[in-house]
């Protein structure tokens, strides 16, 4: 019972979260005075190439693609370095990662480009490249956090290696993997904006237009949604982590 | 006809790199025997153990288990036969303690009701009450009670024979000597076939029924407690008794029933329990500058007397 009301406290705040993007998305026309403030002489304050629920739909979709594709190649990367046969591919994979977060997104874009074309597959692509390392290292240091006795006790009593791995090593991890996918995905609706520079279609739309027709209205518009569609997930990780973490004893 | 052994070694030995471990090491642990392995750290006494349930594999040599040589059984499957305790006890720090325990059965494919049946069978052995501790995580328990319910998760799938790795080796002493006489008492009940590890010969003395000692991965000493303390076979077995302590180490295996003589004249004023040992005997009399103590049954009838020249005397059936 005092779980349940946990949980239902904690909900209030995405929740809160989704109202408030739900009220950008749909009625940003309100605002239309506000906006005018800012940009007096435009033409138009409120972005109207394309409605605001299709923009979002669109970044969703790329966020969601790009973050299943680093999350199961991630955690799969993950679970195979640290099995025992796995160990000598260890340091290559976490190089590899490390490398992966050392390109700036807008040049892994840039060279997509050639390979991939315009429009979400090569934004999906650098998304990924950026979104892999926090996965990864989060799943390393997770499953490598495992006490090893408790590991030797799962094989003393009799568990097979994919026993020991789903029933014991990845519950453990659980918490700490969480966290990574929250950075990666966090960080994967902030950047795949940038897809909007070589023709993805995205919340980062209203931004470009704006910044190319130096109309802050439309800058202001597309950053709004795009903060709050990172707060509402964020605070979704939130939730999950706490419920994950409940589960296991670890908070009352 | 002698019967089969339920752990039988034979020449057994495992190589680490090219260093011994283990060295051409032959043994046979009988049905119901609380066999304890004792020796210096890194002498092979976890290895020994590791090789038994196949967590490492022999170098050479060969394990027969109940008559079957282990090399062609299913590690898994053998496992689970035998129940496996260790220090720091391994448990699951994400499953409740109900959970832990019922994990061998619930591989071995058990109904609920009878995992559940047998989970409140093994908390009342182990004196901790079902309603208090079953629902508990392992973060929220004492480490004896911790080091209970390992116990407890290693006798969960009825196994005919037990492992134990210095399960009690990093608990306090008072903790660690209630929780071996409480191993005693269960195993008076269940009567295992238990392997025990331990680097304290203290403990060794006072759980085995017959001691394995170890050195530099080979059996030095195979005998039981009183025979060792009696005949050591070198100086390595001699310094591990303890030069000095061994009167005593010997009088605590010697129960004051086999010494005490028959009651005549006035009862002494000080008394002693039928079921203590010589060494608690001595301990009362230079306690209280006596030389002869009462013998008391466990309701208090004086049933004998024990004057200090009756220590000397060799025991009486
Ligand atoms: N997995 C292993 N890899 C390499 N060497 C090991 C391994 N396990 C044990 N050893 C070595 O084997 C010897 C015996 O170890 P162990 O059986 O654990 O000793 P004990 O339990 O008696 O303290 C030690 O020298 C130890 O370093
Ligand atoms: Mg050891």
């Amino acid at each position: 019972m005092r779980r349940l009301l946990a949980m239902l406290r904690n909900g209030w705040v995405p929740l809160m979260w989704l109202l408030l993007l739900l009220v950008a998305v749909f009625s940003m026309d309100q605002f239309e005075g506000f906006f005018r403030q800012i940009e007096p002489d435009a033409r138009a304050v409120i972005y109207q190439r394309s409605s605001f629920a299709q923009l979002l739909g669109k970044h969703l979709l790329i966020v969601g693609a790009a973050s299943l594709v680093s999350v199961i190649v991630g955690v799969a990367a993950g679970i195979l370095a640290t099995r025992r046969w796995g160990r000598d591919f260890l340091p290559l994979v976490s190089q590899v990662a490390s490398i992966g977060q050392t390109f700036p997104p807008v040049a892994v874009l840039a060279l997509a480009v050639p390979l991939l074309g315009f429009g979400s597959l090569p934004t999906i692509f650098a998304l990924v490249l950026y979104g892999l390392l926090p996965v990864l290292r989060n799943t390393l240091a997770g499953l490598q956090d495992v006490s090893p006795t408790v590991i030797e006790a799962a094989r003393g009593i009799g568990m097979s290696p994919l026993q020991s791995l789903f029933k014991v090593e990845l519950p453990l991890a659980s918490v700490v993997i969480l966290a990574g996918i929250r950075t990666s995905v966090t960080v994967a609706i902030a950047t795949a904006a940038i897809g909007s520079t070589i023709g993805a279609s995205t919340l980062g739309d209203p931004v470009i237009a704006g910044l190319v027709n130096g109309n802050t209205a439309y800058v202001l518009q597309g950053a709004i949604l795009i903060g709050l569609l990172a707060v509402l997930i964020d605070s979704l990780f939130e939730c999950v982590q706490q419920w994950f973490a409940v589960r296991q004893g670890r908070a009352q | 006809m002698t019967p089969t052994p339920m752990i039988e070694l034979s020449h057994v030995s495992r190589l680490f790199d090219n260093a011994v471990a283990v060295d051409d090491i032959s043994l046979q642990i009988n049905s119901g025997e609380l066999c304890v392995i004792v020796g210096t750290s890194g002498c092979g006494k976890s290895t020994t153990l590791r090789l038994l349930n196949k967590l490492i594999s022999c170098s050479s040599g060969n394990i027969r288990i109940d008559g079957e040589d282990i090399a062609g059984l299913d590690a898994k499957l053998l496992r689970r036969r035998m129940g496996y305790a260790i220090q720091n006890t391994g448990l699951f720090p994400h499953w409740s303690v109900e959970r832990n325990i019922g994990v061998v059965p619930t591989l071995l494919g058990w109904s609920p009701e009878k995992i559940k049946a047998r989970v409140h069978e093994l908390l009342e052995l182990l004196s901790l009450p079902y309603a208090e501790f079953a629902h508990k995580f392992p973060s929220q328990l004492s480490g004896g009670q911790a080091q209970r319910v390992g116990v407890a998760r290693a006798l969960a799938g009825d196994p005919d024979i037990l492992l134990m790795d210095e399960p009690f080796g990093a608990l306090d002493p008072i903790t660690r000597d209630s929780l071996q006489n409480e191993l005693l008492r269960i195993q008076s009940q269940i009567n295992k076939t238990i392997v025990f590890v331990t680097h304290d010969i203290d403990e060794a003395l006072k759980l085995a029924t017959r001691i394995v000692v170890m050195d530099k991965g080979r059996i030095v000493q195979h005998d039981t407690p009183a025979n060792l303390l009696d005949r050591p076979v070198n100086e390595f077995v001699q310094s591990l008794l303890g030069q000095n302590e061994r009167g005593l180490k010997r009088a605590s295996l010697e129960p004051v029933k086999t010494h005490m003589q028959a009651l005549s004249g006035d009862l002494p004023e000080h008394s002693v329990n039928v079921d203590d040992t010589l060494r608690q005997a001595m301990s009362l009399m230079y306690w209280h500058r006596t030389d002869i103590l009462c013998v008391r049954d466990a309701d208090n009838h004086a049933v004998g007397l024990l004057p200090m020249r009756a220590l000397l005397d060799s025991p009486t059936a």
